[in-house]
């Protein structure tokens, strides 16, 4: 299960990179599909989701002034600072990722 | 089963994305936000400008180069001066995009375009001041081809060739926040901004609270309370009396007992103003009793001369005080065209060029002058619900009008409003009648070719040649230069009033010899050139002593303390440095608490021998206030027993001033119609007749000190119940006052809140009531062989929350530092070690 999500967390670094958040969705779907008959196809792109968008935090907080957004942007939205911030951003991504690989994968079989 | 589960992970999944998508009002879409590449993280990964950029502007005519400095200042470098407007509106774009927008919403009402329909009734208000009314007349008047048309439609350019290339990762994170989109800059919005500033420096409403006044005290008293000339005079011209602080202390006349209610207008009810349509539009802005008393903002500005100088050289300080906001009001900013333009200083995000600063040879910096440049005109309109016309010299004119159409966050109409114009300007209503208003922030042009002008400045005589006419609102504006030359001039379009007009009350609307027949010339300005004393200062004083010059110019001028603080520093000292000036800008004494102390000891003397009131509270009081130093240092501990004391007196002395008690709400504290200046309050202390200390409603006569007394006593047994006995904790000033500077969506996590500074009421660094309000940008200036310079602001130069230049000057400003300025030639002679960031602007193919 951790090397599928490995798999899954470069998929949605790159499908982020390339066009946003809503490749998470699109990937989960076609991961649900294509991983169907694996064991918990949802929790596996969750789980990667989580760590692509972690490792894209890293390169957002390493590579600028991350922290300090996500300090100010957690505080206004009522999240507790920049640690608040991060773990909306990384259920975010679970959530996404997950619900729309569920989705693939219980519609493969509703389909077959 | 499966079809249970497909539906369930369905609906998740699509509540999820719904949210990221469009957000769940108040929540905004959290993909914008939370997403960790085209989200608000990119605002943190692209906070620092990059080292090398490059862009491309329409219309541009050859590259101009851009350096930021280690401190984020921008110094332009271009080959035309409309090249120069271009790229300052796209640096101040790129670093303060929001703040732009804002600003402009708000003069134009259209916040409801950004926030929804909430907010009609504050860009109600807005638009019922006629700020866009003149803007447009102003810009449709404007020669396109003329040097302000062309500078504000260059800077136009600059911030739409910014906004043009907004993408989802460069949109600022307040946008993000209200699920918007940035819109296009108009060469207008610039003028817009003026008006703006206008109110802002301008607008008055004297006239109602002398009329509210006058139905309580009578005119005589309201006169006398609510006057033309301070009691305490400290001019900012050198006056002719042999010593300065000149104190009047005349009697007083008493309230007159005839009057008891608000009056009418002098010739009874006229025709209302339409109802259904006009009363919205001055909802919250006729704001009932005790509106917002003049002195809220204030400025300071002083020079020396070379011979009072440590250096040897002229001295200037600028610090003007107003909205405490970040992002900053102020954007620091270099321009530069070689053999031309070489000017620094801070121009107001949305201008198109520097406000206050240098250039080579010569500074400048602004006060307000606070003149009475604004009357109200009761006017005769022929139909109260459906006006058309009104009535001058016995003639019918007709009235302007102007459809307002308010629209909400989708461009749909969500309210309509029609404004009516008389000659004079925009129809408003109070509760009795339909006024007009005649202000020179509506009908004199904005000060743009000044402002271009001054770039260009050579001398203090090319500086005063340029402010002859500062028409929107008047301003003190000081001036030094490398020959050692200062200056200090009263500079606007002060109004020349009809026989019938001269004053401070409601004008009769009915007659054209009211009107304003002109403007001063210029020679009548007050103005200091290289005054024998060798220093000028200027903190929105009277201008002129009325011993000198009685003309009327305006009335209840701001508070005399903070004129009085800087003048005996001045005076004191035989040469000063540029860190004693950098000292007096924070300096903590304060003339007030030397003015009234004393009084409030003197009355504790007089009370405690007559056994007048409760002797502990008071002796501990006036032990305190006896050992006080009289300062507001953040760690004082008397400050707030003293601020106490003032306004217990205030309540006391001006007990007239309370409106009769309304049976309907007699669960509200009354709240007086309005409030004399605490010049006046301390000539009434002092006045022998005593006449405002006495309590009518007794038969003896209550004599002041028996007020201070009280007021003594009654503050510290106050004190002592709210925060214990005197301690070094609970009574520290900065645990009552401090300032805070607001993000402008009045977020707290992206404000900068309860800062320790060191000042208070009355104070050279005036920090009082919610601490919104303060000195928004100090300057010192040497004028020396090399001209130098020491500057800071509230706030930082990004308008960026994740940026380290969004608010890292704030512990400097609140520790009263200055920073010097990198005043390279061109950006080129910037060492590497001083530069932060390179731009290279160039011609859009």
């Amino acid at each position: 299960m951790i090397a599928r999500a490995a798999v899954f967390a470069v998929a949605a670094a790159v499908g982020s990179l390339l066009a946003g958040w809503w490749a998470l969705p699109v990937l989960g779907l076609v991961w649900g599909v294509a991983a169907h008959r694996r064991r918990a196809p949802g929790r596996t792109a969750a789980l990667g989701a989580t760590l692509g968008w972690a490792g894209l935090l890293v390169w957002n907080t390493v590579g600028g002034e991350g922290w300090r957004l996500a300090a100010r942007a957690g505080d206004t939205l009522g999240l507790w600072g920049a640690p608040g911030y991060a773990a909306a951003t990384l259920v975010f991504a679970a959530l996404l990722a997950g619900c729309a690989a569920a989705v693939g994968s219980a519609l493969e079989r509703v389909l077959r | 089963m499966k079809r249970l589960r497909l539906g369930a992970a369905l609906l998740v999944l699509a509540a999820v994305m719904h949210l990221g998508a469009r957000g769940l009002d108040p929540l905004p879409p959290l993909g914008g936000l939370l997403d960790p590449v085209y989200g608000a993280w990119a605002n943190g990964r692209l906070a620092a400008l990059p080292s090398d950029a490059a862009a491309e502007i329409p219309g541009l005519e050859g590259a101009v180069e851009v350096v930021y400095d280690v401190r984020g200042v921008p110094h332009i470098t271009a080959g035309t001066y409309d090249d120069l407007m271009r790229a300052l509106g796209f640096v101040v774009a790129r670093d303060r995009l929001f703040q732009l927008e804002m600003q402009t919403r708000f003069t134009a009402g259209t916040l409801s375009e950004l926030f929804g329909a909430g907010a009609v009734d504050v860009d109600r208000d807005q638009r019922a001041l006629g700020l866009v009314w003149s803007a447009e007349r102003e810009f449709a008047a404007l020669p396109p081809s003329g040097p302000i048309a062309r500078a504000m439609a260059a800077f136009g350019e600059g911030v739409n060739a910014w906004i043009d290339g907004v993408d989802r990762k460069t949109l600022p994170f307040e946008y993000r926040l209200l699920d918007a989109w940035p819109a296009r800059w108009a060469p207008e919005h610039s003028l817009y901004l003026a008006r703006r500033m206008g109110y802002t420096l301008s607008y008055s409403r004297s006239e109602f609270r002398r009329r509210r006044a006058a139905g309580l005290i009578g005119q005589d008293a309201t006169d006398a309370l609510f006057g033309r000339h301070s009691p305490i005079q400290e001019p900012i011209q050198p006056g002719p009396r042999p010593a300065y602080p000149w104190f009047d202390r005349s009697p007083l006349p008493p309230p007159s007992p005839a009057v008891s209610a608000p009056v009418a207008p002098a010739d009874g009810p006229r025709a209302e103003a339409p109802g259904a349509t006009a009363r919205p539009m001055v909802a919250g802005w006729f704001v009932g009793p005790d509106d917002v008393p003049p002195g809220v903002i204030g400025s300071n500005n002083w020079a020396v001369a070379p011979e009072r100088s440590a250096s040897g050289f002229a001295l200037l300080a600028g610090d003007p005080h107003l909205d405490l906001t970040l992002p900053s009001i102020w954007y620091e900013v270099h321009l530069v065209i070689p053999g031309e333009v070489d000017v620094y200083g801070v121009t107001i995000p949305g201008m198109p060029g520097i406000v206050i600063g240098f250039t080579r040879d010569v500074a400048w910096t602004l006060t307000n002058t606070g003149a009475d440049v604004l009357d109200y005109y009761e006017e005769v309109l022929d139909d109260a619900a459906r006006p058309s016309r009104y009535r001058v010299d016995g003639a019918w004119r007709d009235l302007e009008r102007r459809e307002e159409v308010y629209r909400g966050r989708d461009g749909a109409v969500v309210a309509v409003d029609t404004m009516y114009f008389t000659h004079r300007g925009p129809l408003v209503r109070d509760e009795h009648v339909p006024l007009s208003i005649r202000w020179t922030n509506l009908s004199e042009a904005v000060p743009y070719g000044i402002i271009a002008a001054l770039g260009r400045a050579g001398s203090v005589r090319d500086v005063l040649a340029e402010t002859a006419i500062w028409g929107p609102s008047a301003q003190n504006i000081l001036t030094a230069d490398r020959q050692g030359h200062i200056a200090l001039r009263s500079t606007g379009a002060f109004p020349l009033r009809g026989a019938a007009g001269d004053g401070p009350d409601f004008l009769d609307g009915a007659t054209t010899a009211t009107d304003w027949t002109g403007a001063w010339p210029v020679e009548r300005y007050p103005t200091g050139f290289r005054p024998a004393q060798g220093y000028l200062a200027s903190a929105n004083q009277e201008p002129l002593d009325p011993a000198d010059d009685s003309t009327y110019l305006g009335v209840e001028w701001q508070e005399p303390w903070r004129a009085m603080r800087i003048n005996r520093l001045l005076r004191e000292s035989s040469t000063v440095s540029v860190d004693d000036f950098r000292r007096f800008q924070t300096d903590p004494g304060n003339e007030r608490a030397e003015l009234f102390v004393p009084l409030f000891l003197a009355a504790a003397r007089s009370a405690h021998a007559g056994r007048d009131e409760d002797a502990s509270s008071l002796d501990f009081a006036a032990a305190l206030l006896a050992e006080w130093g009289r300062v507001y240092a953040p760690q004082d501990t008397v400050a707030v027993l003293f601020e106490a004391a003032m306004d217990e007196l205030e309540n006391r002395v001006w007990d007239e001033l309370l409106p009769p008690p309304d049976p309907e709400r007699r669960h509200d504290r009354r709240r007086r119609v309005a409030t004399p200046s605490e010049a006046v309050l301390w000539r009434a202390l002092v006045d022998s007749t005593e006449t405002w200390c006495d309590d009518r409603r007794t038969p003896a006569v209550e004599p002041c000190r028996m007020l201070l007394a009280q007021s003594l006593a009654a503050a510290y047994t106050a004190a002592v119940e709210q925060l214990g006995k005197p301690n070094a904790d609970t009574w520290r000033w900065d645990r009552h006052q401090t300032a805070n500077v607001w993000h402008l969506l009045r977020q707290r996590a992206l404000s900068a809140l309860d800062l320790p500074v060191q000042g208070g009421p009355g104070t050279l660094n005036p920090s009082s009531g919610s601490g919104t309000h303060g000195a928004s940008w100090r300057m010192i200036v040497e004028l020396g062989e090399e001209l130098r310079a020491w500057v800071t602001y509230p706030g930082g130069q990004s308008g960026n929350p994740a940026s380290p230049w969004y608010d890292d000057r704030i512990p400097e400003w609140v520790a009263g530092e200055l920073q010097p300025v990198l005043f390279p030639r061109t950006g080129a002679d910037l060492s590497e070690e001083q530069v932060a960031a390179r731009l290279t602007l160039e011609p859009a193919p």
